[in-house]
C-alpha cells in the first residue's frame, strides 16, 4: 500500500515538473496570433501609430478602420483606455495630446459621420 | 518469498509524471491566447501592422521609432521585407499611400537615425526608446529619460520593447467624455497619392558582359541623396506589348535596382510611371576580342 502512495506521489510531483517547465522555463510559442490578443503596451503603441498617422492624414474613417485592427473594442472606449495606460506609464506630453486630438477626432466622426470637419 | 524491486516504480511515476505534465503545458490549447507580440502575428496581420509602422515614419519622420516599432515584428531583414511589400502593394492595387511609405521607410532604414526627430512644434517631445534585448535606450538619451521603462506593466515580468518614457511628471489624461455613441459601420476610405516632381534620367551606359546570355536594362532609381528607391513603377513598352515593374524586388542589387530582359532586334520604350521623359532603346551590340554578343543598358534615374 505505501508503494502505491508513494508512486502517486512521484507522478504528482513529476505532473508539477512538467506543468513549471512547459509553462515558465520553456512556454509554447503561439504563431499566427491576431492582433486583438496583443499585450497592453504594444496595443497602445499601436493606437499611438494611428494617432499619429492621424495627425499628418486628418482622416477620421481612416483611423477608425485602423483601430478597427485590434478587434471589436469601441474606438472611443479603446482609445480612452489607451490614453489612461500611456499617462499611466509616462507616455511624453506630446504623445498624450495626439491620443487626445485622436479621440476629439473620432467623437467627431461619430456624431457626424457623413459630414464631420474633424479638429 | 518477497521480491525485492527497488525504488524504480519511483523513477518510473516520475518520469510519467513529468510527461503528462509537458503534454497538458505544451499540447492542450490555451482558452485564448492573450499577451502576444507582433512578432507572433499572423503574415496578413503583420504586413498591416507594418505598412502602419511606416505611414507614422512618414507623418512624424522619427526614424529612430519606426527602428524600435519595426524590431518588434523580428522581420530577419526589414528593408527587403518593406520593400517586397511594398511591391506586393502596388501590384495587387492596395493604397498607393502605404506602398510609398514602405519604400521610403525601406530607402531609410540602416541609416543613423536623426539625432532630432521631427515633431510638431511646441510639444515637449522626450520618447526614448528601449532596446528589446537588454532595457537600454537606443537613442542616446540619458538613462534617466526612461524612468518609465519598468512601468509598462508586462504580465509575464519580460523586459521587451516598451515604447514610453519621459521626464518630468506625467500628465493625467483628459479624455472623460462619455456616453460612447454606438458603433456605426465604417465608411471605405481613399487616400491620395503624394506628387512628388518626376524622375530623370541621370545617366544611361552600355553594358557589354560576354558571360550573360541575357540583354538586359538595368533600371537604378535614386532619389536627390543618391539613395536607391524601392517602388517606383517602371513601364517599358514596345510595339504591341507593354510590361509595368517595379524598383527593389532585388534588394540584393540595390533597393532602387530593377531589370527587364530584352528581345534582340526588338525596340523599346521605358519611363517611370510617375512622369519623366521616355527612353528609346534597343538592344546593342558588343564586340569583344572578336567576339560578338548582345549587351544591354544601364539607367540611373534621379530627382532632380
Amino acid at each position: 500500500m505505501s508503494r502505491w502512495i508513494g508512486f502517486i506521489m512521484v507522478i504528482l510531483i513529476g505532473i508539477g515538473l512538467g506543468l513549471f517547465y512547459g509553462l515558465t522555463v520553456d512556454p509554447v510559442a503561439f504563431v499566427d496570433t491576431t492582433p486583438d490578443s496583443l499585450r497592453e503596451d504594444y496595443r497602445a503603441d499601436y493606437v499611438l501609430m494611428v494617432a499619429e498617422v492621424y495627425q499628418a492624414e486628418r482622416d477620421a474613417a481612416a483611423a477608425i478602420a485602423r483601430l478597427a485592427f485590434l478587434g471589436e473594442e469601441e474606438p472611443l472606449a479603446l482609445i480612452q483606455n489607451v490614453a489612461k495606460f500611456a499617462a499611466d506609464v509616462g507616455y511624453t506630453a506630446g504623445d498624450l495630446d495626439k491620443l487626445d486630438v485622436l479621440f476629439d477626432a473620432v467623437l467627431a466622426w461619430y456624431d457626424n459621420p457623413l459630414g464631420a470637419e474633424t479638429p | 518469498m518477497r521480491e525485492s524491486r527497488g525504488s524504480w516504480y519511483l523513477l518510473t511515476g516520475l518520469i510519467i509524471g513529468v510527461v503528462v505534465g509537458l503534454v497538458v503545458s505544451w499540447m492542450l490549447p490555451p482558452a485564448a491566447v492573450s499577451n502576444s507580440a507582433p512578432d507572433s502575428l499572423r503574415p496578413d496581420y503583420k504586413d498591416a501592422y507594418r505598412a502602419l509602422v511606416a505611414l507614422a515614419y512618414d507623418a512624424t519622420g522619427d526614424q529612430t521609432r519606426a527602428n524600435a516599432r519595426l524590431a518588434l515584428l523580428a522581420d530577419d531583414d526589414p528593408a527587403g521585407v518593406l520593400a517586397a511589400q511594398s511591391q506586393r502593394y502596388l501590384a495587387e492595387g492596395f493604397s498607393y499611400n502605404e506602398a510609398l511609405a514602405l519604400a521610403r521607410l525601406s530607402s531609410v532604414l540602416g541609416e543613423v537615425p536623426e539625432p532630432a526627430p521631427r515633431t510638431p512644434t511646441g510639444q515637449a517631445e522626450s520618447l526614448a526608446t528601449v532596446n528589446p534585448l537588454d532595457g537600454t535606450p537606443e537613442d542616446g538619451l540619458p538613462s534617466e529619460t526612461v524612468s518609465a521603462e519598468n512601468a509598462a506593466t508586462s504580465p509575464e515580468g519580460e523586459s521587451e520593447a516598451t515604447l514610453a518614457a519621459t521626464s518630468g511628471p506625467s500628465p493625467t489624461t483628459t479624455l472623460t467624455r462619455t456616453p460612447i455613441p454606438t458603433f456605426t459601420p465604417l465608411p471605405t476610405f481613399t487616400l491620395t497619392p503624394t506628387l512628388s516632381p518626376p524622375y530623370m534620367l541621370k545617366n544611361q551606359a552600355l553594358v557589354c558582359e560576354p558571360v550573360s546570355q541575357d540583354s538586359t536594362i538595368q533600371i537604378v532609381v535614386t532619389n536627390a541623396a543618391g539613395e536607391g528607391v524601392p517602388g517606383v513603377e517602371v513601364i517599358v513598352q514596345w510595339p504591341g506589348g507593354e510590361e509595368h515593374f517595379y524598383t527593389g524586388l532585388k534588394p540584393e542589387m540595390g533597393l532602387g535596382y530593377a531589370d527587364f530582359a530584352m528581345t534582340p532586334e526588338q525596340t523599346y520604350t521605358l519611363h517611370i510611371a510617375e512622369g519623366g521623359e521616355p527612353v528609346a532603346l534597343f538592344v546593342p551590340e558588343c564586340a569583344d576580342e572578336g567576339q560578338r554578343y548582345w549587351g544591354g543598358w544601364r539607367l540611373v534615374f534621379t530627382h532632380p
